[in-house]
């Protein structure tokens, strides 16, 4: 059955040479950026990805075409506008822009040269997290190769427009995956976040107008330049349109990145995956990578679409399914998170970098046996004092797995207090904290 | 410090390729890292002048990242995931085979390393390699699906590419 799903996302990547320019010439590569910036005019790109519903596949699912029509109509005197490709990947659970980027670079790039022209950028960064070295060194050859054929670089397609595409590689740091983070890294800093407003489009990258879109949303873009919205809303839901790469891992027998419509339930991904490993059945899912928080074996049913996720309490993030067994511990689990955020916090905010702090000493002491009555109303205090008062997001992203752990499994966390759990094994083998 | 002229007209060219050329700080830094095994002092200071800034901003830049090494480590490197996807698949067999092999014990801190230089461990976060977990890098290099027997196997090669065993 799993045939007869339309696949385009991945439909090049198990091809031999899929990196190579001539390759994807050959499955007709770059005719769509032909196409749009030999005959189109930049506004009607904007109408056509605005039409398609598509939604960024980054973690917040904001309409593409709607933030590309944020950026100036056209650049001001001295004022270039730039287009920043979010290749951090760096939410636990996440691997898909990886696949993209190592076993299809020019479908990116082609989708780059496509979001650039309609957003009249004449630079585009590639900010790649640090750990991805070969990734980095794929996509640097394509582009290589396109520039040779005049894809890229001065006078695109013998047009008048010119486009000049950079890899930068950062150097490790979660928070550079949030887009004004990413900035400051990609400027040269720290990854400190920027507050809110301004907004990238109208202050970016050197307080120039910036669009920051993430690498599978920017390689949905030529396909719906080339089949069109309709096609492009004839798969997913209605308010989530179009295939989306879910990242499957964690206790499956075979993890891996699947291409398949938004809206797809979890049980049929678990399903493709060759179901629970081991036999084993599901106890926790975390619906979009680690930010998402844990849900219940009993709502396997959950669409995987924005608007289902939400009902459920959390967000479809970026796709990513991690799966639990019923070997595995909820409250392992949550310390594993929490340690992850507090390492993570970039320390600009009180309420960020104290609170996370605390969450991981009290998940350690619950963890160990050494809880205390009131713990739990003191995680939940803590999440809920730092989400959404300071400078970005993250403390929804860490208060978020504590807080749904809590909600729906707190008989663990509880009989953790009473009994604790496995944490001398931990200690000889990860070290004392 | 003394680099080849020739990596230094690369780093030249690559300041002026951004429309500031503090953009190319961390890639510079990247580069002399890969050159001079890790960012000494002298490292860092050679990078301020270059970039005409002052030192203890480049140490500040700098030490905001893990893969800046701002100490010496051994010739291997080997990055482990402790993340959850890494942890549910086994990661602590990938744990217990590192060492049986190289006798470190991970500090939660930083990296610790041999006493002979040879290798270097550090726990590291998610790298994007959840589906063929549980992962480790080495030296720049994704060892991923690894179990307890694979992970010895690739360590004693080394061992033995080292004349060690
Ligand atoms: C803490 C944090 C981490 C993030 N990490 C990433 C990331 O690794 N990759 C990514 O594409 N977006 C990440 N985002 C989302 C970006 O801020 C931004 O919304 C996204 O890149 C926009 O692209 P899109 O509209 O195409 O999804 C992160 C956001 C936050 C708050
Ligand atoms: S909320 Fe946390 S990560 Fe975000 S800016 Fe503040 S301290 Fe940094
Ligand atoms: S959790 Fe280990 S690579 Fe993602």
């Amino acid at each position: 059955m799993s045939g007869k799903r339309p696949i385009y996302l991945l439909s090049r990547v198990d091809k031999p040479d899929s990196n190579k320019i001539e390759t994807y010439l050959a499955d007709g590569g770059y005719e769509r950026a032909r196409k749009v910036i030999t005959s189109m005019e930049p506004a009607a790109v904007i109408e056509e990805v605005k039409a398609s519903g598509l939604r960024g596949r980054g973690g917040a699912g904001f309409p593409t075409g709607l933030k590309w029509s944020f950026m100036p109509k056209e650049p001001a005197p001295g004022k270039p506008h730039f287009l920043a490709v979010n290749a951090d990947e760096s939410e636990p659970g996440t691997c898909k822009d990886r696949v993209l980027m190592e076993r299809d670079p020019h479908l990116l790039l082609e989708g780059i040269l496509i979001s650039s022209f309609a957003i009249r950028a004449s630079r585009a960064f590639i900010f790649i997290r640090g750990e991805y070295t070969f990734a980095a060194r794929v996509l640097e050859e394509a582009i290589a190769e396109a520039e040779k054929k005049g894809f890229l670089g001065r006078k695109v397609f013998g047009t008048d427009y010119s486009l000049e595409v950079m890899v930068h590689r950062g150097a490790g740091a979660y928070i550079c995956g949030e887009e004004t983070g990413l900035m400051e890294s990609l400027e040269g800093k720290r990854g400190h976040p920027r507050p809110k407003p301004p907004f990238p489009a109208g202050y970016g990258l050197w307080g120039y107008p910036t669009t920051v879109n993430n690498v599978e949303t920017i390689c949905n873009v030529p396909f719906i330049m080339e089949k069109g919205s309709d096609w492009f809303r004839s798969m997913g839901t209605e308010k989530s349109p179009g295939n989306v790469l879910f990242s499957v891992s964690g206790c499956v027998e075979r993890p891996r990145v699947l291409e398949r419509p938004l809206g797809t339930r979890v049980s049929e991904l678990i399903e493709d995956c060759g179901g629970v490993w081991k036999g084993r059945k599901l106890k926790a899912f975390v619906p979009g990578g680690s930010s998402t928080g844990f849900l219940p074996a009993g709502m396997a049913d959950l669409a995987l679409d924005h608007d289902s996720v939400q009902k459920a309490g959390t967000m479809l993030g970026c796709g990513s399914l991690i799966v639990l067994d019923d070997h595995s511990s909820i409250v392992t689990a949550a310390r594993i998170l929490a340690e992850f955020y507090e390492d993570e916090s970039c320390g600009q905010c009180s309420q960020c970098r104290e609170g996370s702090g605390w969450v991981v000493k009290i998940l350690r002491r619950i963890e160990e046996g050494r809880g205390r009555t009131g713990d739990l109303e003191l995680l939940e205090s803590l999440c809920e004092g730092a989400m959404g008062k300071t400078i970005c997001p993250f403390p929804i992203a860490w208060g978020t797995p504590v807080l749904t752990a809590l909600k729906n499994f707190r008989d663990e966390f509880e009989e953790a207090i009473r009994s604790g759990g496995a944490a001398a094994e931990r200690e000889t083998l990860e070290g004392a904290r | 410090m003394n680099f080849p002229k020739e990596k230094i007209a690369a780093w030249e060219a690559l300041k002026k390729r951004y429309p500031d050329t503090r953009a190319a700080l961390i890639p510079v830094l990247h580069q002399v890292q890969e050159e001079a095994g890790w960012l000494s002092r002298e490292a860092l200071e050679w990078v301020a002048e270059f970039f005409h800034v002052p030192a203890v901003e480049v140490l500040e830049t700098a030490s905001f990242y893990w893969m800046l090494r701002l100490k010496p480590e051994g010739k291997y490197r080997i990055a482990l995931c402790r993340n959850i996807s890494c942890h549910l698949r086994g990661k602590d067999e990938v744990l217990r085979a590192v060492r049986d092999v190289t006798g470190l014990t991970p500090d939660p801190h930083g990296p610790v390393t041999s006493e002979d230089g040879l290798f270097s461990l550090r726990l590291v976060e998610c790298m994007g390699a959840c589906s063929s977990a549980p992962m480790m890098d080495i030296n720049g290099e994704y060892k991923e699906n690894l179990d307890y027997e694979k992970t010895r196997a690739i360590l004693e090669e080394i061992l033995e590419k080292e004349g060690r065993k």
